[in-house]
């Protein structure tokens, strides 16, 4: 008895539809397809598209975050880029990782987020997110094991390639 | 040998027996029906039914396998870079889809879905996927129709947790 009817859940969408201006011919919301089909639609979307129709409304914000999506490929760099401070009036150098998914290219500022924050924050978008390949790039840093461990914990990843570039990285090694 | 399918409006569409085997929901019910190729008789004394199928939408979905009913069967490539599968629209088909008003795409869309035709369901799909590629939300929203329910507090909320992959 306490059990919900799909149609009681599917409702709430229908009534967002507004009357389409001068429809002659009976026509459809993007919203009346079944879920399946949008989830379908979704995975020929890049993950800044998906950001984007999860803004549109409720029933997408909610539709998304449900959403298991994956890459095809991750490569993971740290980069050392510029950042002007207002108040200080200066600029100071400062580490990031750069994180290119697939067609999509995210910047993680370490000290502010952190990885683990990245993790939580991709997880909490989607349901769940396999990475197919991920290669960590390696050229003069270092990165630190938590970070790889916890990688390992948040995405599911087929395959961990690291590539370590300079022979004095090695040494520090 | 014809098929004879019946639409929710209940209007008779007699199609070309490898036309109606482009749907798998079809060619089930075919089956079910025990209709056969070489069985004439199956072919005259029955119709398939579809409930969920109007007779406009019928007539673009029969104009579209009319077209595909030579195909090859594709095989699906994985665009690996993006680990996505990415759909290959045809000049033709892109023609094809052109015209339609956004609320037609769906319902060719559900069709599509409905009667299991997977290359007008990936057509469909690609179409509307590169409609979205790029668009801000106002955008998106505006262009499929969407009333917007989300507080400006809520969207603040959506826009901080995403900041981090916005271009």
């Amino acid at each position: 008895e306490s059990m919900i009817h799909v149609s009681q859940l599917i409702i709430p969408l229908r009534n967002m539809i507004l009357p389409k201006k001068n429809s002659q011919m009976q026509t459809m919301h993007l919203l009346e397809l079944p879920h399946d089909v949008l989830r379908e639609l979704m995975k020929l979307m890049s993950i800044n598209d998906c950001m984007r129709l999860r803004r549109t409304c409720r029933a997408f914000e909610k539709l998304v975050a449900a959403t298991h999506t994956s890459f095809g490929h991750a490569v993971i760099s740290i980069e050392e880029i510029q950042v002007f401070e207002e108040q200080k009036n200066t600029s100071l150098k400062k580490s990031v990782a750069v994180v290119n998914l697939d067609q999509d290219r995210f910047k993680i500022d370490f000290t502010e987020f952190g990885y683990e924050q990245f993790g939580r924050l991709m997880n909490r978008m989607f349901g769940g997110i396999l990475i197919r390949e991920c290669t960590i790039s390696l050229r003069h840093e270092c990165m630190h094991i938590d970070f790889v461990l916890q990688l390992a914990r948040l995405f599911k990843i087929n395959l961990l390639t690291f590539l370590v570039y300079s022979d004095r990285l090695l040494q520090k090694v | 040998p014809n098929v004879k399918l019946v639409t929710s409006d209940n209007e008779e569409f007699v199609v070309d027996f490898r036309i109606a085997k482009m749907s798998v929901t079809v060619s089930r019910l075919m089956e079910a029906m025990n209709m056969s190729e070489t069985d004439d008789a199956s072919l005259l004394s029955n119709s398939i039914p579809l409930p969920n199928v109007t007779k406009a939408v019928m007539a673009r979905v029969i104009e579209w396998c009319e077209k595909h009913k030579n195909d090859e069967p594709k095989e699906e490539k994985e665009n690996d870079k993006r680990g996505r599968t990415t759909h290959v629209v045809s000049d033709w088909d892109k023609e094809f889809l052109k015209n339609d008003e956004f609320g037609r795409l769906c319902q060719l869309m559900g069709a599509a879905n409905y009667l299991e035709i997977k290359g007008l369901f990936n057509d469909i799909s690609q179409t509307i996927a590169n409609m979205i590629h790029g668009k801000k939300s106002d955008e998106i929203a505006e262009m499929f129709n969407i009333h917007c329910d989300l507080t400006e507090a809520e969207k603040k909320e959506i826009r901080k947790k995403t900041a981090w992959c916005e271009d």
